[in-house]
């Protein structure tokens, strides 16, 4: 099935510039103003770290609030400080994260392209997620909101007195970011590969960024509809989610989930498509299942719009739409387990390495494993009555969300550290920081499963005397989470003026990237680059 | 005065008909959006029509049809107009464009003045169930009347608003095209907004049918 | 980008005058009482007005698959939102 000898897949005479692409400018216009791909990553990933660190410090008051029964925080604070980190790390952090850094950086390097189909619109992108941005400023200055991520109606249409109308601006603007980010990806990955470079030629990060765009482009409407209708309904009174009127509020809740579900694919999908790279190049082996991967990313995400119902299941929705999305979302799961078969089984017969995006790679495989599976239960219509609204479903979605995309983000930063800055991370910082990230995931998230299956119940400040322990060893752990986040914000800094700098190809992986300089030129390559045998299987 | 004879892809493309099908590609998947948008708001009409027609069908037939299909013919003439708008921009005839553009643009301003006069009649007639509209509605079911009247102001405010856009849009195209600075530029804008124009007609014919032509037969 | 690849100008104004007779069909069609299909019909000639105007005005008909797909693609993911919207709502009676 694989090729013999390797397919040179070059382009018609084309000029390739020796410059690298970050001396290509220096002022803050030739940022600002950029076209050029990999800057956009750059401007995304320095907005992202200011809204990380915005959700971050919510978390942390969460997490001191639940230091005691009665609460640390006034119930109406800390209605605020969760509302605010579910905003900003779902919309601005997760959603955007893996796809407008890496994503956008690597893609047309993958592809062999000279940059994305549409580079000024990727740039417009980049200013709606920073508008967005500053919409949530406003709604912070304002006082906050206080109505939950999901901003389930009537209490965020009529009842709440805080800023939700920025908080909605906020996020039909990031929306509207991220739809035109799909957008412009789908088009680069079908217009504008290299002559030769067929679908299953292209490295399975590819595929998962397709699958996101496919998602991110066809969901995110729909909860923009649902932002829109929630901000006509304060701004002029116009309701349709009003019983008086004989409005449903549950109607909300399906516009809201109709996108929200499939959007937890968007958050994982790109960091399995991270798995698919470091993993072989680690393992020192081709990836296992190479079709099987790629199929099951459309499958995800194709089917992961069948779903969101399972977010209805305790309210008035019909049983028997339940039950159709019970066993749809067990459906959903299958192609997820394929995936996870299929790099374990890349490691059999690998030399494998233990480099800090490996050590990423495995606390992936362990915690989406049980963050994966945990989802099942609460998939389980009955099994849901009694766990929906505890902490079982917190500490499921943050094993996934946290444990699974975000070691996703942070293989990805180091495994590409080196191409996008030229420059070397230190080796031992980082696998110190891995574990460290592995260690406090668990002692935070853990202890939130027996504190769900005791009845725990989520977003109150509160809660019965006999779950403080439990509550305390989370918060501890929190603070080892916190410092395993700090570090690797450190020395990548630090980096990149004291790494050691950094050769074309550190990891001796395969793919188009690695066939330029660390940094790459400002049009990507300086030779053509070519396709090697064995890449995909 | 055109800087080229011949149109030159941009950088990063391989060849003009990559840009081509790549822009035209792009357009389609933007109007995928707009697609669910309206889409979705069709879906909850209809959901709330089924539930509640005692109300939904007197508050329907009370709507102004008349105007509104005038207001139709007005928007499927822009249509036409707008084609051939493109058709010429192909062959770039830079005054015809002009003509054509500027037609466009009239008969999008007159489909707001019509909707404007429609708005004016419906304030009146105490069909505004939001803001200080007035509301009082003598029709059978006021409550979830007042749930219709805000689909209706919900999809036809939606749609005027689009058609702002593409009146702005279409503006800009008129001074690029009095200039043509770049006549390429103008004719690959001209088949964007084109097309979205078109999208906008489209998504009128579905509005129109379902908030004043579904319960049109049922009575009076 | 052949010049083969679009509608003449009497293509359009042909188009054009189909949209504006649809369009009387349907506003007569309101003059008769046929029950449940009076909705179908008015929203029947609205997916054909709709149709032409994708194949001609918006270029359908000389595009490429990929392009044909993608504005189709929309409509197939909104019948999945339409689906199971209903199934929730029309069975919520039942016993």
């Amino acid at each position: 099935m694989s090729n013999a000898t390797a397919t040179d897949l070059g382009s018609a005479e084309r000029v390739y510039s020796a410059d690298n692409y970050l001396h290509a400018g220096y002022g803050l216009r030739s940022w600002l103003l950029t076209m050029d791909h990999k800057r956009v990553a750059w401007l995304y990933l320095v907005s992202l770290t200011v809204l990380f660190a915005v959700g971050a410090i919510s978390a942390a008051l969460i997490r001191f609030d639940l230091l005691s029964p009665s609460g640390l925080l006034d119930a109406s604070a800390y209605n605020r400080a969760f509302t605010v980190h579910g905003i900003v790390m779902v919309f601005f952090f997760l959603v955007p994260s893996i796809p407008t850094t890496f994503g956008n950086f690597l893609l047309p390097l993958m592809i062999g392209a000279r940059d994305v189909a549409f580079p000024r619109i990727n740039l417009f992108s980049w200013y709606l997620y920073s508008i967005g941005g500053i919409f949530v400023l406003a709604a912070l200055l304002s006082g906050g909101v206080d109505t939950g991520w999901t901003f389930y109606t009537p209490y965020s249409s009529v009842y709440s007195n805080s800023a939700v109308v920025f908080a909605v601006l906020a996020v039909f603007t990031v929306g509207f970011s991220s739809i035109l980010t799909g957008l412009n990806f789908m088009v680069t990955v079908h217009k504008l590969r290299a002559p030769g470079l067929t679908w299953f030629r292209l490295p399975l990060f590819v595929w998962a960024i397709y699958g996101t765009s496919f998602v991110q482009v066809l969901g995110t409407p729909v909860l923009g509809l649902a932002m829109l209708l929630l901000f006509l309904d304060r701004f002029l009174g116009l309701a349709v989610f009003n019983p008086e009127l004989g409005g449903d509020p549950v109607l909300f809740q399906h516009l809201f989930w109709f996108y929200s579900h499939p959007a937890v694919y968007i958050m994982i999908l790109p960091s399995m498509g991270v798995m698919s790279m470091v993993i072989p190049a680690y393992a020192h082996n081709r990836i296992f299942g190479y079709k099987f991967i790629a199929m099951s990313t459309l499958a995800i995400a194709f089917i992961g719009f069948l779903v969101w119902g399972h977010h209805l299941f305790v309210t008035s929705q019909s049983v028997y739409a339940g039950i159709a999305f019970s066993l749809l979302s067990f459906l959903v799961s299958v192609p997820s387990a394929v995936k996870v078969f299929n790099w374990t089984a890349t490691l059999y017969k690998g030399q494998v390495t233990y480099e800090a995006p490996m050590l990423y790679a495995f606390t992936f495989i362990g915690l989406f494993l049980i963050g994966g599976l945990t989802g099942l239960f609460l998939a389980t219509l009955s099994a849901d009555i009694q766990l929906h609204a505890t902490y079982f479903v917190i500490a499921h979605f943050h094993y996934i969300m946290v444990g699974g995309a975000v070691s996703g983000f942070l293989a990805a930063a180091h495994f590409w550290w080196p191409k996008m800055t030229g420059r070397m991370y230190p080796e031992i910082w980082a696998r110190f920081a891995a574990v460290l990230l592995f260690v406090g995931f668990n002692i935070t998230f853990f202890p939130q499963f027996m504190l769900g299956l005791a009845g725990m119940p989520r977003r109150y400040a509160t809660y019965p005397v006999e779950f403080q322990p439990l509550n305390i060893l989370s918060s501890a752990g929190a603070v080892v989470l916190g410092v395993g986040y700090l570090l690797p914000l450190a020395y990548l800094v630090w980096s990149l003026r004291y790494g050691p700098k950094a050769p074309e190809n550190p990891w001796a992986a395969k793919g188009f990237e690695w066939q330029t300089s660390s940094p790459p030129p400002l049009h990507n390559f300086y030779r053509r680059p070519v396709l090697e045998a064995d890449v995909h299987g | 005065m055109a800087s080229a004879n011949v149109e030159v892809p941009f950088e990063h493309f391989e060849s003009l008909e990559q840009q081509h099908d790549a822009a035209r590609m792009g357009i389609w998947l933007f109007l995928v959006t707009e697609t669910l948008l309206f889409g979705a708001i069709f879906t909850a009409f209809g959901l709330y029509h089924h539930l509640y027609p005692g109300a939904f069908s007197p508050a329907s037939r009370g709507l102004a049809w008349e105007l509104e299909a005038a207001n139709t013919v007005v928007l499927l003439t822009s249509g036409l107009t707008m084609a051939l708008t493109d058709h010429y921009a192909f062959e770039l005839r830079r005054r015809k464009v002009i003509v054509t553009l500027a037609l466009t643009i009239l008969l999008g301003l007159t489909f707001l003045v019509l909707k404007g006069v429609e708005y004016r009649g419906d304030y009146l007639a105490g069909s505004v169930p939001f803001l200080a509209g007035g509301w009082h509605y003598t029709g059978q079911d006021p409550s979830h009347a007042a749930l219709f009247f805000n689909f209706y102001f919900l999809l036809t405010g939606l749609h005027a608003s689009h058609m702002v856009i593409g009146i702005v849009l279409l503006t800009i195209l008129l001074g690029r095209a009095f200039l043509w600075w770049s006549p390429f530029g103008v004719r690959r804008m001209i088949v964007g907004v084109g097309i979205f124009w078109a999208f906008i007609d489209v998504a009128w014919l579905f509005i129109y049918s379902s908030l004043y032509l579904i319960d049109r037969s049922g009575g009076t | 980008m052949a010049a083969g690849d679009r509608a003449s100008i009497g293509g359009l104004v042909t188009v054009y005058l189909v949209l504006l007779a649809l369009l009387a069909a349907s506003l007569g069609l309101t003059y008769l009482e046929l029950g449940i299909f009076n909705p179908i019909g008015n929203l029947g000639i609205a997916v054909l007005q709709a149709g032409l105007i994708m194949a001609v005005f918006m270029g359908l008909r000389w595009s490429s698959p990929l392009v044909r797909v993608v504005a189709i693609g929309g409509i197939f993911f909104l019948s999945f939102l339409v689906v199971l919207l209903l199934a929730d709502y029309l069975t919520r009676g039942l016993a």
